[in-house]
């Protein structure tokens, strides 16, 4: 392996910088991320009729997967801006370790999910009618540990899709079944920031939470130079 | 049945692959062996099975059901051990032989995994009333299933040989991974809402049928999946003329 | 995957055989069930009948166990001869 000839901490603060530098410049993009994720919340709440009990019952697993579905889009996009112009390639030729391009690009990705989130937040109020003032911080949390949970495995297999046929389908196809244990415990942990936890779930679904975040951190830290020394 | 015959059975399989695997001279005949093994197993396992098992005693002869949905889980399970076990491998040593052995690994597990997900289900109707639930065993052997379904299309729509390789061995250890993860998410999300029992009173003549039937899955087990890594190897020679990775020497003997 | 596709397709008219409403009601509870072994008090709900769930489930294995060998035997002329090196 190449001597980093900077920190890793560093080379990941700088890859997160440009990422975040290029999300600026196309504003655009970042706009259409937001409208798709609002329309789904609309759209699952078309879905479910007037009944607002069910939808308040229900806004945990929807604003998940409004989420969800942003994500497959944004960790699409997260590797495509790189491999136009063969800048990937040009990253990984710099003495910038690999892994160093792995944590800024799932913090990166992380970044722009909460973010997605905390604009989907008055929405869903709006739509599911439901309670954020019981424990706000928490919830933030939540969110927080949910966005780099989806971000940490889909970093690594859109690095390995964004060069196969058909990535479109590939990376939702290989991503979804790995986050289905991140589903059940965002939503889980969401919901008892929305509702009374009468039996205190909470903790539990927390420290499901950042097991599955440090397990997937750590597996893509190391897999990642693997998957990326190719291109 | 004898509490002593599966494990017969089993010291049986376990010689055919360390044969397999030892004496390259006994590649030809190894798999032959073992399918009509496999066979022979399977016929006795029918009777075991279906006329000589006593009905269970909660679930009388819906029970029967444990003696081929279990092995073919056990199977799928065992088939993704090897698959994530050549994965790993594969990405600390670049090897074709052990890529061609996950990709036959990973496809029979698929299909064991795919019959015995069908089995719990048609066993779950009678004695859970439901055609599914929130079983943890049954959930993390699905979300298994689909990652390696995934896995399976990713190879196929991948076209450079060696990226695929080193790709897919990633995707697998990924997959793998969220195996207890699942299981604990599952577990945890049913503790909420009841308590599955668990049939944990299986006697001893039943469990014999059903090591019987492990030892008989796991011998078409073996079968399949040394033809599939036949497979596999030609259409890898057909494909690429073998390029070495890195040096021919490194290849390590499957 | 193309075989196993059309193993569980062939399997399908089971299942919709199956799916037809269980005829016998395992709610009602038999008088005073027993378990063999004689442990009393014990909410038994012995399920009557479902021969045709087992033969579902053991003709969904053997059919898989067939058509896969089927997949790989029409697959065969990728192989090299048993015994190549």
């Amino acid at each position: 392996m190449r001597k980093p000839r900077i920190s890793l901490l560093r080379a990941s603060w700088l890859v997160l910088r440009k990422d975040w530098m290029i999300e600026w410049r196309t504003r655009a993009r970042l706009t259409a991320l937001i409208f798709f994720s609002l329309s789904t919340l609309l759209l699952f709440s078309f879905a479910m009729g007037p009944d607002i009990e069910a939808l308040r019952r229900h806004a945990p697993g929807y604003l998940w997967l409004a989420l969800l579905f942003a994500s497959v889009l944004s960790l699409g996009e997260s590797f495509r801006v790189e491999s136009e112009n063969q800048a990937l390639t040009g990253l990984v030729v710099t003495p910038v370790e690999p892994r160093a391009i792995f944590l800024g690009k799932v913090f990166g990705n992380a970044s722009l999910l909460f973010g997605l989130s905390l604009v989907l937040l008055p929405v869903a109020v709006a739509l599911y009618d439901i309670d954020l003032s019981r424990a706000p911080l928490t919830l933030l949390l939540v969110l927080f540990l949910g966005s780099v949970g989806i971000s940490a495995p889909g970093i690594v297999y859109s690095a390995i899709s964004a060069n196969a046929r058909a990535r479109d389908v590939m990376l939702p196809l290989l991503l979804f079944p790995v986050l289905v244990p991140l589903l059940l415990a965002a939503v889980s942990a969401t919901r008892f920031t929305l509702v009374p936890d009468a039996q205190d779930q909470l903790p539990g679904w927390l420290k499901l939470l950042t097991a599955f975040d440090l397990i997937y951190l750590s597996v893509g830290f190391l897999l990642f130079p693997k998957v990326a020394e190719e291109d | 049945m004898a509490s002593w015959i599966p494990l017969a059975g089993l010291i049986v399989l376990v010689a055919l692959v360390i044969a397999q695997l030892a004496v390259p001279s006994s590649r030809a005949w190894v798999w032959k062996v073992a399918a009509g093994l496999g066979t022979l197993e399977l016929a006795a396992l029918l009777y075991f099975g279906l006329v000589w098992a006593p009905p269970e005693a909660f679930m009388s002869d819906v029970g029967r059901i444990l003696y081929v949905h279990v092995p073919h889980v056990w199977a799928c399970l065992v088939a993704f051990t090897i698959n994530v076990a050549c994965a790993i491998a594969y990405l600390m040593k670049k090897s074709w032989r052990t890529d061609a052995l996950a990709e036959a690994s990973a496809e029979i597990g698929v299909y064991f995994g795919a019959i015995g997900v069908l089995m719990g289900s048609i066993w779950a109707r009678p004695t859970w009333g439901v055609w599914w639930d929130w079983d943890p065993r049954l959930i993390s052997t699905t979300v298994m299933l689909l990652a390696y379904v995934g896995y399976l299309a990713f190879r196929s729509f991948t076209e450079d040989p060696e990226r695929r390789a080193a790709w897919s061995a990633a995707a697998a250890i990924l997959g793998y991974v969220s195996l207890p993860i699942v299981w604990f998410s599952v577990r945890w999300w049913n503790s909420l809402h009841q308590v599955q029992s668990t049939g944990s009173t299986v006697d001893k003549p039943m469990r014999a049928v059903l090591y019987w039937g492990n030892v008989t899955f796991l011998t078409f087990l073996l079968a399949f999946i040394i033809k599939r890594y036949e497979l596999a190897r030609a259409r890898q020679s057909s494909a690429l003329e073998l390029p070495p990775v890195q040096a021919p020497k490194t290849e390590v003997a499957v | 995957m193309k075989w196993l596709s059309l193993v569980l397709f062939l399997s399908l008219p089971v299942l919709a055989d199956i799916a037809k409403p269980p005829p016998p009601a395992p709610a009602a509870v038999a008088p005073e069930p027993q378990h063999p072994q004689g442990i009393e008090k014990v909410p038994m709900g012995v399920i009557e009948g479902g021969w045709a769930y087992v033969y579902a489930a053991w003709g969904a294995g053997l059919l898989g166990l067939v058509g896969y060998a089927v997949s790989l035997y029409v697959r065969r002329s990728e192989a090299p001869p048993p015994g190549a090196p």
